[in-house]
């Protein structure tokens, strides 16, 4: 299967492991990733806010670069997603405005979740586990630029997504129910207002705990930085580390948790390095 | 669009007198009944295995409290025992060819697997049933190969805390049958008791001493040999699944409350599956049961048949269970595959689920074809297709309600405790799965605050349900005020928009629970929060300040919207009728039961959201519309009972009394010992002739009744059986068919008021169904032959008022064959709606009402009288007599056998804000008006303040909502934006009740730019000066909280409906006015359109406030019930009605004032007398009499003497 690939920015920044790891997976699943070539910001941030023209072309020039390739686009991160989807909507409805003359637009945009879940790879997952997650609690936890606007995502089910819960229970752990699932975590808020990032990550993490997790798990890197860097300014929390699916993957399919990818979290993953210091290889040899 | 009014193109010279009604809920039964009342055939098809609808799932109903399963009840019954209505139940109609007048629609009947003519309905097969999981069956070999069962790869063993403890009790014998052995030792091997002893090539010996009776060598003899046979096991001859039950029943009654935890080795569940299941999976152990996980077929038989609740389904399988989930209760309990729909069904006759079912699927089990009594069961039916004749359809298939997953925010299907509505209503009802108590699904806690969020699929472009649902706002105030019956710490929360309580009484209604501390907040919930730990729901909104709020609940329940079902909008396109973009059936206002296709018509909540009365309405309305053009070939296709001539009873003639004690199948047989009560109950003076049926009821048993009667020459009948509210007329008939009086006959409830209450005290039961027979048999003995009257039934009807009710009633009675006496008071006819202009589809008034008023006077049926009053009134059902005076002076009796009340509402005209002394103060109907006028140049930029409630919903002016004015509203808006798009329009509101399909046109208002503001009279109530200088209104905004002022041009008040001055009318033909001084309808939600007296009925606003379209649906109704009597030649009255003995009456007055309906006088031999055509048969008169002179057919001192002094006798 061939895929095109689009990074963004935090991918090549506070992501950088995410990245990683989204490549090493779809490498060990037979999926290639064929890089957009020269792509550029997807809009997100500072460009949308500031204006709409600027947060639309910019997207705009990375689906006509992925158009020349023409398979489907490989998203993970949210921000990225939602707009170039915005993008491809905005296309397919009216290239012209855009001063497009065509817009085949016969390739999807598909965010990294969605695509993991769905029922071939995750059994092609599946069948690669050699050391399961043990049964981890685990408190899915997905955000909000992935799943809405539904009219902009497609998301099917919005607000009540399950794709995470599928995947962690695929690897070996048990996904907790839990209801902040798809709350706010400020990530755009993070530099300006602290003391609502603050709060509002204190009552996710609080909740994630509540529901009996020790780990959170996610697929937006605004997510992820934001839920782990505010924890230690909140009181009662602090231990709760949130991992990329994909990282989860990678550890579950080679069986090794290494100490490089343990130093990139600000939360220190003192769970999943216990599961792997522990035998619970499922390939084991002759006892 | 052709309709109704018009009656069909071609020919309906013959038409064929009978209507398909498609949907047996409240509004096809109705529908049915009013048809098959008024001599038209009738074939209600119903997709669901019995009828009743969604009304049956309710508990109770709104504004009465009455119990709905009670009040719907006798309307399924009637309908399954009307010899007019064929019914065709878990059946559907295919297609439909033809003409109006001459239709042949092709029904199918899917295969019941239950013969219907023979089930009794005691359902001892859904008892005995023991699967209760949907099941994994084995693959079928293919053809030709063998069958081969599969063996285990994975296995588990399934332990107690203990060893198991074998049990010997109700033991079956097990034997080697010499002949048979084929000496393997199999046996052997498998005893775990070592009570088979076996040699090489010996012939194998059991050791009756050490038996346990577990069977054990039985599964291991193999199929080939045979070897083991089986004795002492009761129900044996029957099946061994029957005898597996048998046994598994008796053990149960054994350990029945005790702590039994281990394994008791009965091996029964072991026996099921290998030889009942042919599955073989379970395998008895030293320690407890072996399962063969891979290869169970998830049935359940092993765990519903072992006594001690042992094993668990989850246990035995590696796969998820999948419990097979009852419909009915909304899949909050389990159900069998072979299943009777709910308790009340009609037909009352379970289905087989033939994707659940084992027997259908792999050929095993069958236990409930070997159980049956009566044979019922077959399963190899197959689904029938039938092709019936008729001359017009109805379709009503009703709704579903909104998939509330669909509003994720809300967790609904993740958050066990956040329920829909209809799921509260099945918590609510006694013979729901919880028997009305009120708990969590996710704990079975009693949850004290719960929270309703209204608008759940209702008013929500976002999953395209931008129409109100109309009944939510009423349904979940009716479900918090019984919650709080129910358990009165419940703490009940209801979230909403606007409280749409606009029927007739609503608002009463809704300010009761206020006073019953159910708690109203305006606000609508973004989202729920579920404590994993707790299972509490926190609930987040923002309140009417402006503040955001959490607060946390115990239960929340969604108000789910209804709606139109995808089967539904397949079989509409099948018939070719037209439906709007949600589904709804599109009509036309003026003819608002017809749809796009001639002939079909319809009614119910498909043609868009409505409550019950209101659907009871259409229904009759749309059994009229269907009716109208087949009135030529009534009563063509009907047949009518023939009796024999009844027997007459000579005084002195000896008693000779037949008793029958039933069975009802295992119902009663099992606790009472119904062969010593007919022992007893030959002994007793008068019994000629005792037995004791296993089924009374069923068909053969009831030929049987008929010949006893005949050979016996019985002249008293008593039956012990179920309930005489479902049975009674059913043995009455049967005695009256022996040439019997009915009134020969009492009947004793040894069922629900004995085996069902008393299961753990047989014989103590036995002792009181003893009694109650003979308390039956002294009635009996007590009894006199009562006389049904018959007299004539005049076929005309008299309509008083001549307004749009009116007049389309007057019409459809004539197209219907029959004459009419149209009387109004004013000089022309037209009423209320003279003054109005424009339908809401923006059609004007005075184009249709010129041609109604041309089809009224030039119809030679109807006789119109204008200014002319009804001054006198006397007669009865059927017969009555009317005096009108006429404009001359002189005054005219018309005789007539029904009568209509139409009297109608105007506009309320309150001397309120300058209203009638200001020129720029007007009502709806003024500015109506003025809209129809030359366009004003000056109105461009015209502001418009509207007022809604102005001097409605207030004590001192209109208490009640007039339901209309925010339609009107909306539709004058929308006109005045129209003409006048720069005009500034204001609508001052408390609650937008724009109620159903007319929410659009409400959406549409926002839209277009009217602008809407909502004020409260306590809280935030408008400040209005109204001064010839100018007006001036200062009222805060509450959407952006801000104080507005506006001075507007105009100021224009809905002031609603005040109902016409019908008072001496009303007391003249004795029927009641609400305080309001509408009409009292018989029956608030059932009988919409009768008034409390026989004969009388009534339409349109005199009932209540409504839109033209509704009254016409009424007038129309009103029709179909006056034309169930006018269509009768004779009538008969019931044989129980209050007789007065003129000696011992001492004129006290006491029943004039007693009887409720007004039917006893004062006669010119001084004596009281009551018309036995008025009697209702209440009784009331009889006990109040101080003289004691007044008698009551079967009710009379004598009987209930009798009956105590037999009580209290041995």
């Amino acid at each position: 299967m061939k895929l095109s690939y689009y990074p963004g920015c935090s991918l090549e920044g506070t992501a950088l492991d995410y990245d990683r790891s989204v490549r090493d997976v779809c490498r060990a699943l037979d999926i290639d990733l064929l890089e957009i070539p020269d792509w550029n910001c997807c809009g997100a941030s500072s460009a949308h806010m500031t204006d709409h023209e600027i947060g639309m072309r910019l997207p705009i020039r990375n689906l006509l670069l992925a158009a020349e390739i023409g398979c489907d686009i490989l998203v993970p991160c949210a921000a990225c997603y939602q707009r170039l989807k915005a993008a491809d909507k905005a296309l397919r409805t009216d290239p012209g405005f855009w001063d497009v003359a065509r817009f085949s637009g016969d390739f999807q945009i598909v965010h990294i979740s969605s695509f993991l879940a769905r029922p071939e790879i995750l059994a092609a997952i599946e069948a690669r586990v050699i050391r399961n997650l043990a049964d981890l609690p685990i408190a899915c936890y997905y955000g909000c630029l992935s799943l809405r606007n539904p009219r902009v995502t497609d998301a099917p089910r919005w607000e009540m997504p399950t794709t995470l819960e599928s995947i962690v229970a695929a690897i070996g752990a048990r996904p907790v129910a839990w209801s902040h699932r798809t709350e706010c975590c400020s990530g755009s808020l993070t530099m300006a207002r602290p003391d609502i990032s603050e709060k509002l990550v204190g009552d996710i993490v609080r909740a994630a705990k509540r529901a009996g997790a020790t780990a959170m798990v996610t697929d937006c890197p605004m997510c992820q930085a934001n839920v782990e860097s505010r924890q230690p300014a909140v009181e009662g929390v602090g231990d709760m580390p949130v991992f990329f699916v994909t990282e989860l993957i990678e550890a579950a399919m080679s069986g090794t948790y290494p100490s490089k990818q343990q130093r990139a979290h600000l939360v220190p993953p003192g769970v999943l390095t216990g599961i792997f210091s522990a035998s619970t290889m499922k390939k084991e040899g002759p006892a | 669009m052709k309709g109704n009014l018009d009656g069909f193109s071609g020919s309906t010279e013959h038409p064929t007198a009978a209507v398909l009604v498609i949907g047996g809920g409240i509004s096809g039964m109705q529908s049915a009944l009013d048809l098959a009342n008024a001599g038209i055939k009738v074939y209600l098809v119903e997709s669901s295995p019995a009828i009743g609808g969604k009304m049956a799932q309710l508990d109770k109903t709104f504004p009465t409290n009455d119990c709905s399963m009670c009040i719907v009840s006798p309307k399924l019954v009637e309908v399954g025992r009307h010899r007019n209505i064929d019914l065709f139940t878990h059946s559907e109609v295919k297609g439909l060819t033809g003409e109006p007048g001459h239709f042949t629609a092709t029904v199918v009947r899917h295969a019941r697997y239950v013969d219907i003519k023979a089930c009794t309905g005691c359902g001892l097969c859904e008892i005995v049933c023991p699967v209760t999981q949907i099941s994994h069956f084995p693959a079928l070999p293919a053809e030709g190969e063998k069958k081969t069962r599969a063996r285990a790869k994975e296995k588990s063993i399934i332990k107690g805390p203990g060893l198991p403890r074998p049990v010997t009790s109700h033991k079956w014998t097990f034997s080697v049958e010499t002949t048979a052995c084929g000496m393997c030792g199999g046996c052997h091997k498998a005893c775990l008791h070592g009570a088979v002893s076996w040699e090489k090539k010996q012939v194998a010996v059991i050791d009756q001493e050490k038996c346990t009776g577990c069977g054990a060598c039985f599964l291991a003899c193999p199929d080939k040999f045979k070897a083991i046979a089986i004795a002492d096991a009761p129900d044996l001859d029957k099946s061994l699944g029957a005898a597996v039950q048998a046994r598994s029943q008796l053990l149960k009654k054994e350990f029945a409350g005790t702590e039994q935890k281990d394994c008791i080795r009965c091996g029964l569940c072991a026996v099921t599956c290998d030889k009942v299941m042919n599955i073989g999976a379970l395998k008895m152990v030293e320690e407890g049961i072996e399962a063969g996980v891979d290869i169970c077929q998830v049935c359940g038989a092993c765990a519903s048949v072992c006594p001690v609740n042992f094993l668990s389904i989850d246990q035995v399988t590696n796969k998820t269970p999948r419990p097979l989930l009852n419909s009915f209760n909304e899949g909050l309990n389990g159900r069998k595959p072979i299943n009777i729909h709910y308790p009340q069904a009609v037909p009352r006759v379970p289905v087989i689920d033939e994707k659940s079912c084992v027997r259908l699927n792999t050929g095993a089990c069958g236990i409930c074809g070997s159980l049956c009594g009566v044979g019922a069961i077959h399963y190899d039916h197959r689904e029938e297709e039938t092709e019936i004749a008729i001359g017009s359809v109805i379709f009503s298939p009703g709704i579903e309600v909104f998939d509330a997953g669909r509003r994720g925010e809300f967790g609904y299907g993740l958050y066990k405790n956040v329920v829909t509505s209809i799921e509260f209503e099945r918590l609510l009802s006694a013979s729901g799965p919880t028997s009305g108590t009120v708990s969590r699904p996710g704990d079975s806690k009693h949850p004290k605050k719960i929270a309703w969020i209204q608008c759940v699929g209702s008013r929500d472009h976002s999953c395209d349900r931008d129409y109100c649902s109309s009944v939510c706002c009423m349904y979940a105030t009716k479900e918090a005020f019984i919650a709080r019956e129910h358990d009165a710490s419940i703490e009940p929360t209801i979230f909403y928009i606007d409280m749409r309580s606009f029927g007739k009484n609503f608002d009463n209604y809704v300010t009761r629970a206020k006073d019953h501390k159910v708690r109203f907040i305006r606000a609508m919930v973004s989202r729920i929060f579920e404590d994993p730990v707790t299972g509490d729901l926190e609930l987040r909104y923002v309140d009417g300040s402006g503040e955001r709020q959490a607060e946390t609940f115990d239960l929340v329940v969604l108000s789910v919207g209804i709606q139109v079902p995808q089967k539904a909008k397949e079989l509409a396109g099948k018939l070719e009728i037209d439906l709007d973009r949600y589904g709804f059936v599109v009509t036309d206002g003026y003819q608002p039961l017809a749809t796009s296709r001639p002939g079909i018509f319809v009614s119910g909540a498909v043609k868009g959201p409505k409550d019950i009365p209101e659907t009871v309405c259409e229904a009759s309305a749309a059994a009229e519309a269907a009716s109208a053009s087949l009135a030529a070939a009534r009563g063509s296709l009907i047949t009518a009972e023939a009796l024999p001539p009844e027997r007459q009873i000579l005084p002195g003639e000896e008693l000779r009394i037949g008793v029958f004690i039933c069975h009802c199948g295992t119902n009663i047989a099992s606790v009472v010992d119904v062969e010593k009560v007919v022992e007893y109950a030959k002994t007793l003076p008068g019994v000629a002739y005792a037995e004791h049926p296993l089924y009374t009821c069923s068909q053969d048993s009831q030929e049987r009744m008929r010949e006893i009667i005949t050979e016996h020459r019985l002249n008293r009948v008593v039956v012990s059986a179920c309930s005489p509210t479902t049975h009674e007329p059913l043995f009455m008939s049967t005695l009256r068919q022996a040439g019997l009086n009915k009134y020969f006959f009492d009947m004793a409830n040894i069922r629900d008021q004995c085996s069902w209450v008393h299961p753990d005290d047989p014989g103590l039961a036995t002792e009181k169904s003893k009694r109650l027979t003979r308390m039956a048999v002294a009635n009996a003995t007590a009894g006199e032959p009562l006389q049904e009257m018959e007299f004539t039934v005049d076929s005309k009807l008299l309509v008083v008022g001549g307004g749009l009710a009116g007049m389309t009633a007057a019409l459809e009675a004539a197209r219907q064959g029959f004459g009419v006496y149209l009387v109004e008071r004013e000089p022309q006819l037209g009423g209320q709606l003279l003054h109005l202009q424009r339908s809401n589809d923006g059609r004007r008034f005075v184009d249709f009402l010129a041609d109604l008023k041309e089809k009224v006077l030039h119809n030679d049926k109807i006789r119109v009288f204008t200014s002319s009053e009804v001054v006198e009134q006397s007669g009865f059902v059927g017969s009555f007599e009317t005096e009108i005076v006429m404009p001359t002076g002189g005054t005219r009796t018309l005789k007539h056998g029904a009568i209509l009340v139409a009297t109608g509402a105007e506009e309320y005209r309150p001397e309120i804000h300058g209203l009638g002394w200001l020129d720029t103060v007007m009502t709806q109907t003024d500015l109506e008006a003025e809209l129809e006028k030359e366009p004003k140049p000056q109105w461009q930029k015209l502001r418009v303040a509207m007022l809604q409630c102005a001097g409605s919903r207030d004590a001192e002016h209109l208490p009640y909502c007039s339901r209309i004015c925010c339609n009107q509203a909306v539709k004058n808006g929308r006109r005045m934006k129209t003409l006048y798009p720069e005009a500034r329009i204001d609508v001052l509101y408390r609650d937008m009740r724009c109620y159903g399909l007319s929410e659009l046109d409400y959406a549409a208002a926002r839209r277009e730019g009217v602008n809407f503001i909502r004020y409260d009279p306590e809280e935030n109530p408008v400040t209005i000066t109204a001064m010839e200088s100018g007006i001036d209104i200062s009222v805060i905004d509450p959407s952006i909280r801000t104080e507005v002022r506006l001075k507007p041009d105009i100021l224009v008040l809905s002031t609603g409906m005040k109902p016409r001055d019908a008072e001496e009318l009303a007391s003249m033909l004795r029927v009641p006015r609400n305080d309001a001084g509408f009409f009292i309808e018989a029956h608030a939600k059932l009988r919409p359109v009768d008034l409390p007296s026989e004969g009388l009925y009534m339409a349109g606003t005199a009932h209540g406030p409504k839109s033209s379209s509704e009254t016409i649906v009424q007038a129309q109704a009103a029709v179909a019930r006056a034309v169930t009597l006018l269509s009768r030649k004779s009538m008969k009255m019931s044989g129980v009605v209050s007789v007065v003995d003129p000696t011992n009456c001492a004129v006290c007055l006491t029943c004039v004032r007693a009887c409720p309906y007004g039917v006893p006088f004062i006669n010119d031999q001084h004596s009281a007398e009551i018309n036995p055509a008025l009697c209702q048969g209440c009784g009331i008169c009889v006990a109040e009499c101080p003289a004691k002179t007044i008698h009551l057919g079967r009710y009379d001192d004598r009987n209930i003497r009798a009956k105590i002094e037999s009580y209290s006798g041995t």
